[in-house]
């Protein structure tokens, strides 16, 4: 099923988080959604899962405007897996689960076995089969995020969207997390990821989606939106893409005197203006109105 | 006491003072119990009972305001469960204004449940210090010696629809321990879940304490010592609840009957025996760091 965002604006109240972003999500494609800190990443995700609907524009499910589909219906179609998930008691692992069959039963029915297998081949295809009966909470980071991948294969869903599923977690982990992902995709399923990390997007991503401001700055496959300009552009700071003999890319903080520039924010000269020992003689008086608008 | 003697003493004894007495025990200690379970649930706090949202200050307000207003029995139990009802009606208008967050319900439930204690305080101070005072006073602490089945019925008919409703809906009830946004993703229409149980579990609190004043302990406890036994998830914390707190009560009214040659008021005795028990209770989860919380 192909999802589509129809230049989708979204505001929380009067602070714009998305202007007018469109996306075709491919079938079956991994997509990977970057950008700064509040460049409006999560907030595409729920629209795109329909949990917020957006103040303008249209996301489709098909060609059809997903608000025309019920919670339910949208829910055995659409899994979202959040960034962060602390629950206050000690679900065990095939509990949260489980919770992914809601879609599938009435309000009122207990779990059927129906339910119980479809979450038990859930947590397997996602390797946490051993660990079914353990506490979630004393689970590590990593298995938490493969346990929430879980709960939104019981759902059934086609398409998943992950908020930033690599993150917290060691190297290793980010690995194999991002593998498993990539496996479903490979099976036929679509996931759209947010990220923090450009190079996981190097490494996995079918397409790439960038965000800043809530603005779509470059879209594409990932080779070819993830250039030193596009970067520099969605993180305010500079950039290096190497790629060595086999061609493989990675992308680092930029290391040149010139580009180190970028990265002091606040010149130490104007900083001490700030230290409580400095008497507020005039000299920095004059300063304070500089030092504030920085 | 000479049984074989009295027969006819001893039935009226048991059928009108006793067995009632135990009932109303069995199904108060039910009521507290399984709407504390809920309201920690919904309120992803386990720290709370179903008091948090001021239906317990509501009800002591009606309650002593019909001691003061008619010097009679026959005007409390109305009168507090109408005003426990109102406390919570409150809490939701006004806490609907704020989006009806989590927050602003909890927020408002202060703020109410303190305004009700002020209102409260003023009935002191303007009661007959000699008659209705000590009336107001016992009334506070807790206690059943003045159930009798005529004065019943309505306990009974609402504990047994606020008991069915969670029973019924206990297989939903893990959903509402999840985020807002992850639970309607999953399709779960939260803002209807979340006013059920809120109706349902005031419904059951106002009741109860509308017949046996103010108990406390018994809905925060109950819940923790349930999961202890059974495990977090609802579909079996709401039953183990609702059976580990009409036994505990009815020990408790028990003993408060009997210890001492006069009878111990329920709200006393619930804190002194609750508070060590809970203490326990919680250097058990501490050490073992997988019981009712993080």
């Amino acid at each position: 099923m192909r999802l589509v965002a129809r230049s989708i604006s979204y505001a929380y109240g009067d602070t714009p988080a998305l202007s007018e972003v469109s996306l075709v999500i491919e079938p079956g494609a991994m997509t990977f959604v970057l950008g700064a800190n509040g460049s409006g990443k999560t907030t595409l995700l729920q629209c795109l899962c329909g949990v917020r609907r957006p103040d303008a524009g249209v996301v489709t499910l098909d060609g059809r405007p997903i608000e025309q589909l019920t919670a339910r219906a949208r829910a055995r179609i659409i899994a979202y897996v959040p960034q962060i998930h602390e629950p206050v008691f000690a679900y065990s692992v095939l509990e949260v689960a489980l919770m992914g069959r809601t879609p599938h039963r009435g309000a009122l029915a207990a779990p059927r076995p129906g339910d119980r297998r479809a979450t038990l081949a859930a947590l397997d295809a996602v390797g946490l089969a051993a660990l079914r009966d353990r506490p979630y909470t004393q689970t590590s980071g990593g298995e938490q995020r493969l346990a929430l991948v879980a709960r939104a294969l019981a759902q059934g869903a086609d398409i998943l969207l992950l908020d930033e599923p690599d993150a917290h977690l060691d190297p290793s982990f980010q690995e194999r997390v991002l593998r498993r992902i990539r496996g479903l995709t490979a099976a036929g399923r679509t996931a759209v990821v947010t990220s923090h990390a450009p190079n996981n997007a190097l490494l996995h991503a079918d397409q790439v989606l960038f965000l800043a401001g809530g603005c779509r700055i470059a879209a594409g496959s990932p080779r070819a939106v993830l250039t030193e300009r596009t970067l520099h552009a969605a993180y305010g700071m500079a950039f290096a893409v190497i790629e060595d003999a086999a061609g493989r890319r990675a992308i680092l903080p930029a290391q040149s005197p010139d580009d180190a520039a970028d990265l002091v924010v606040v010149p130490l000269a104007q900083e001490t203006g700030r230290y409580p020992d400095s008497r507020p003689g005039e000299e920095q008086d004059e300063e304070k109105p500089q030092t504030g608008r920085l | 006491m000479p049984a074989g003697g009295l027969p006819a003493i001893v039935r009226a004894l048991v059928l009108r003072v006793r067995l009632p007495r135990i009932l109303a025990a069995a199904c108060i200690g039910a009521n507290l119990a399984v709407s504390g379970a809920a309201f920690q649930g919904l309120f992803r706090n386990p720290l709370v009972a179903s008091r948090i949202l001021g239906v317990s200050s509501g009800a002591a307000f009606g309650a002593c305001l019909a001691l003061l207003v008619s010097g009679s029995a026959f005007l409390v139990q109305p009168l507090a469960f109408g005003f426990g009802l109102l406390a919570v009606l409150l809490v939701w208008t006004i806490g609907r204004r704020f989006g009806a967050s989590l927050l602003a319900l909890v927020v408002t439930g202060i703020l109410v449940s303190a305004f009700f204690d002020a209102l409260l305080g003023l009935i002191k101070v303007v009661a007959d210090p000699l008659n209705t005072l000590p009336a107001i006073t016992y009334w506070l602490l807790g206690g059943l010696s003045d159930a009798r089945w005529s004065s019943l019925w309505g306990l009974f008919i609402l504990t047994g629809l606020g008991l069915s409703f969670f029973l019924v809906l206990r297989h939903r009830l893990n959903l509402l321990t999840l985020d807002e946004i992850e639970a309607t993703a999953l399709g779960v229409n939260v803002a209807r879940l979340r006013l059920a149980v809120i109706l349902a579990g005031t419904l059951l609190t106002a009741a109860s304490v509308a017949v046996s004043g103010i108990i406390g302990w018994i809905g925060l406890i109950m819940p923790h010592a349930a999961r202890a036994v059974v495990g977090p998830d609802h579909a079996r914390l709401v039953p183990a609840s609702i059976g580990l707190g009409a036994v505990a009560l009815i020990l408790l009214d028990t003993f408060s009957r009997t210890a001492l040659p006069a009878e111990i008021p329920l709200g006393i005795l619930s804190g002194l025996i609750g508070v060590p028990f809970f203490l326990l209770l919680f250097a058990r989860t501490l050490r073992a760091r997988q019981g009712g919380w993080r």
